[in-house]
């Protein structure tokens, strides 16, 4: 069952195109990642989901409806970037008025706001003003707020933002607990560490447009490359190897050999047993999502992270600045 | 209701939590505590039968000066039972009254007469048709004779008073403006040497609102100040008109203003507006919430300030004028329009000194709009300046601040002052002149079109 659904969606502010034509799936259940650098448009589209921005075209759903409808907010829970709470108010008393703004009885907030408080770590202080606390303690709020009203999908925009290792190891088991009970999760994040370890599905958008989409672990995995360790003072017959067409790689501990199209690594093996050799490490090599990442955006639009030029200023003033 | 209360839970917490709302309670006790601290002691009998006589009519015009005033005096003064308090009392005494320096007794009595007589309206009738005969008789002569012909044919005129009139005129002061039941005035001789002295024995006892118009010493801080003599329910509406009414009522909306100009601005702050705007409620429904929130806010902080006011001023001065409880829905309103002015400036800026500024910026415009209105207005006959016309248009389709406050001083005279009191009739006729119907129209039209423009704003625009 598809959760959140574009169709060639875009937005455009004025000249500017933020979304350009994206389509994406995210089935219910699912961990979905949404990674880009700063300004590729990440934050637009989690605001036309969630009918905070208006699209320009295309189509924009969640659970089959158009997107902005309040009622399909209900089942929405959603963590902004740069979220400010109203200060006055305690973690308890934010989540009572947002509790009651979600239309919750108030039997069921005031069972659920210890519940969900403990479940981030911060019952403790839970009667203490909000600008009392650490901007850690705040993201957890944050958190908080968006699992508060159990919503079916769950949109956070950089949830572990000012978090320390330890608490960003929390939220992680808290996702995966989520994911096991059904709920869908559309995470925006900058630290694809965590992205890598969380989600099942990525989207890379550069400057408005996906550029490159699916299972991580599909798109982190390197077709025919693989990594061959053996005991120690043997040595891999790199040259006979070389001669038979394959590419071999040693980097000091291990030797990376790469096959070519209709080659498999089985002979490799095979040569290895013939000579005695033991081997005591094989895997089948893969990049990870940083690797990924910095390689589709940077295949994309090279030099991508360079300040961009000023297409108004003609060349020669360009020149003399 | 339960987001209703949400919101108006979470601006009551925003208003707490900035001291202004502090700020609003510690001014609102002071000024209750202050009016707590007011005394009013009440007259013994025979001062308090002659303070009464401040009261009564003692010049022909406002305008004219001491020298005008006809002088009372109180002698030969009994009790003739045992009431303890000096309103519920039956007295019988002597009272002198002395031509003035510059205006006799009796033309007073008969220029008051000339108003209307309960006992004899054909004389009344009689002499007003016979004075205005000798103004236009006097007319008709050179400029400087006009003044000398009018003054010889009144002082004949007055001649013809009889004393029975003057019998009537004391009556009528004792009953309408002392609020006593006079049983008996009868004229009494004076020396015959002494020209321009009126005597009257009279018999009078107290009524059931006789207290209303008792004479009273007003002080403050708990009489340590004495400040000024006058009637209970005199004393109690000069007070209540100028705390609430006047200076207390424009403070109060001016601070109410303050407080809740933040509100909205807050509330569109980035990084706050997303929160709420993903929750399951219409914007237009978020924004009319808050507004309706501060509306209600500022209708409890009235209550309290009214209720108080009026509370302590009951305890304390027994006087106890129910409708100055209108006050409470007139100043509400009043704000609703101010607030209406402040929400829509705080959507389009989001910036609370703007939304601040906005609202004083109505208040004054409406204000001079109001005055300029009232000043411009043609004499009876004569056509409408160009000026007054422009004004007028403008006028009628903005709120009438003004109406509200001629509802406002009549809502705080009404139970405290006398039927006959010249103030109370002319803060009536002012109150039945207008059009309420028209006027709260245009007043809530005006407060839609600001709301309405503001949800339109907050609904379509990207956060």
């Amino acid at each position: 069952m598809l959760v959140i659904e574009t169709v060639d969606l875009r937005k455009k502010y004025r000249q500017v195109e933020a979304i350009k034509g994206v389509s994406l799936k995210v089935d219910k259940g699912q961990i979905y990642g949404l990674l880009g650098q700063n300004g590729a448009g990440k934050s637009t589209m989690v605001k036309i989901l969630l009918g905070i921005v208006n699209k320009t075209s295309g189509d924009a759903m969640l659970f089959g409806m158009q997107t902005g409808d309040t009622a399909t907010r209900r089942q929405v829970g959603y963590l902004p970037e740069d979220h400010r709470f109203p200060e006055y108010h305690t973690a308890y008393s934010l989540l009572d008025f947002y509790g009651m703004l979600y239309g919750m009885s108030r039997t069921d907030r005031v069972r659920r706001i210890p519940e969900v408080l403990d479940m981030v770590g911060i019952k403790g202080r839970m009667k203490d003003k909000i600008r009392t606390y650490s901007k850690g303690m705040k993201q957890r709020v944050g958190i908080a707020q968006a699992l508060f009203h159990d919503p079916d999908v769950i949109i956070l925009d950089e949830p572990t933002d000012g978090v320390d290792p330890i608490g960003r190891r929390e939220i992680r088991a808290i996702m995966q607990r989520l994911k096991e009970e059904g709920k869908t999760i559309f995470l925006n994040s900058h630290l694809l560490g965590e992205v890598e370890l969380i989600c099942d599905h990525v989207a890379i958008l550069q400057r408005g447009e996906v550029i490159r989409e699916g299972a991580i672990s599909a798109l982190t995995q390197q077709k025919g490359m693989y990594q061959i360790g053996l005991a120690s003072a043997e040595l891999l017959p790199e040259s006979e190897l070389r001669q038979r067409g394959y590419d071999v790689h040693f980097d000091g501990v291990y030797w990376d050999v790469g096959l070519k199209d209709g080659q498999t690594i089985d002979p490799v093996v095979d040569l290895l047993r013939e000579r005695n050799l033991r081997i005591r490490h094989l895997i089948e090599k893969r990049q990870t999502l940083e690797d990924l990442f910095m390689a589709t955006v940077e295949a994309a639009e090279p030099g991508v992270d360079k300040p961009r030029e000023r297409r108004d200023i003609p060349q020669e003033r360009r020149a003399r600045r | 209701m339960t987001r209703f209360l949400a919101i108006l839970k979470d601006s009551m917490r925003e208003t707490i939590d900035g001291k202004v709302f502090l700020a609003m309670i510690v001014l609102s006790s002071l000024a209750i505590l202050l009016a707590a601290s007011l005394s009013f002691t009440p007259k013994p009998a025979d001062t308090g039968l002659s303070a009464m006589t401040d009261e009564f009519e003692k010049i022909p015009l406002a305008s004219f000066d001491r020298s005008y005033a006809i002088q009372y005096e109180i002698s030969d003064f009994k009790q003739l039972n045992d009431a303890r308090k000096p309103w519920n009392g039956e007295y019988s005494f002597r009272l002198t009254a002395r031509d003035a320096k510059k205006f006799p007794f009796k033309l007073l009595v008969m220029f008051t007469g000339m108003r209307g007589s309960r006992r004899n309206p054909e004389q009344s009738h009689q002499d007003r048709e016979e004075i205005i005969k000798i103004v236009t008789e006097a007319q008709g002569k050179p400029q400087e004779e006009q003044e000398k012909y009018i003054e010889e044919k009144l002082l004949q005129k007055m001649q013809r008073v009889k004393a029975e009139q003057l019998e009537e005129y004391i009556f009528d002061q004792y009953t309408d403006r002392g609020n006593l039941e006079v049983t008996s005035v009868k004229s009494a001789p004076t020396p015959a040497d002494e020209k321009g002295l009126y005597a009257f024995d009279i018999k009078a006892k107290g009524k059931a609102n006789t207290y209303n118009r008792w004479p009273h010493d007003v002080g403050i801080f708990f009489g340590a100040w004495d400040l000024y003599t006058e009637p209970v329910g005199v004393a109690v509406f000069d007070i209540e008109k100028w705390a609430v009414g006047y200076v207390g009522g424009a403070i109060f909306l001016l601070i109410s203003s303050v407080m809740t100009a933040f509100f909205i601005p807050n509330m569109l702050r980035k990084g706050t507006v997303d929160l709420l705007l993903s929750k399951p409620i219409h914007r237009w429904s978020l924004l009319l919430l808050k507004y309706f929130g501060g509306l209600l806010f500022m209708f409890l902080n009235t209550v309290v300030l009214i209720g108080g006011f009026w509370l302590v001023m009951g305890l304390r001065s027994g006087i106890w004028g129910w409708t100055f409880l209108l006050m409470i829905p007139i100043l509400t309103f009043q704000f609703a329009i101010y607030y209406a002015v402040s929400t829509l400036a705080g959507v389009l800026s989001r910036n609370t000194i703007v939304a601040i500024l906005a609202a004083c910026f109505t208040w004054a415009f409406l204000f001079v709009l109001g005055w300029m209105f009232t000043l411009s207005k043609p004499v009876p006959g004569r056509e409408s300046s160009k000026f007054h016309k422009t004004v007028k248009v403008i006028h009628k389709i903005t709120p009438r601040i003004g109406d509200l406050d001629s509802l406002s001083t009549y809502v705080i005279r009404a139970d405290l002052l006398q039927e006959d009191n010249f103030q109370k009739e002319q803060s009536r006729k002012a109150v039945e002149d207008i059009s309420w119907p028209e006027s709260i129209s245009v007043s809530l039209i005006f407060i839609a079109l600001l709301l309405g423009a503001a949800c339109a704003w907050f609904s379509t625009r990207e956060y």
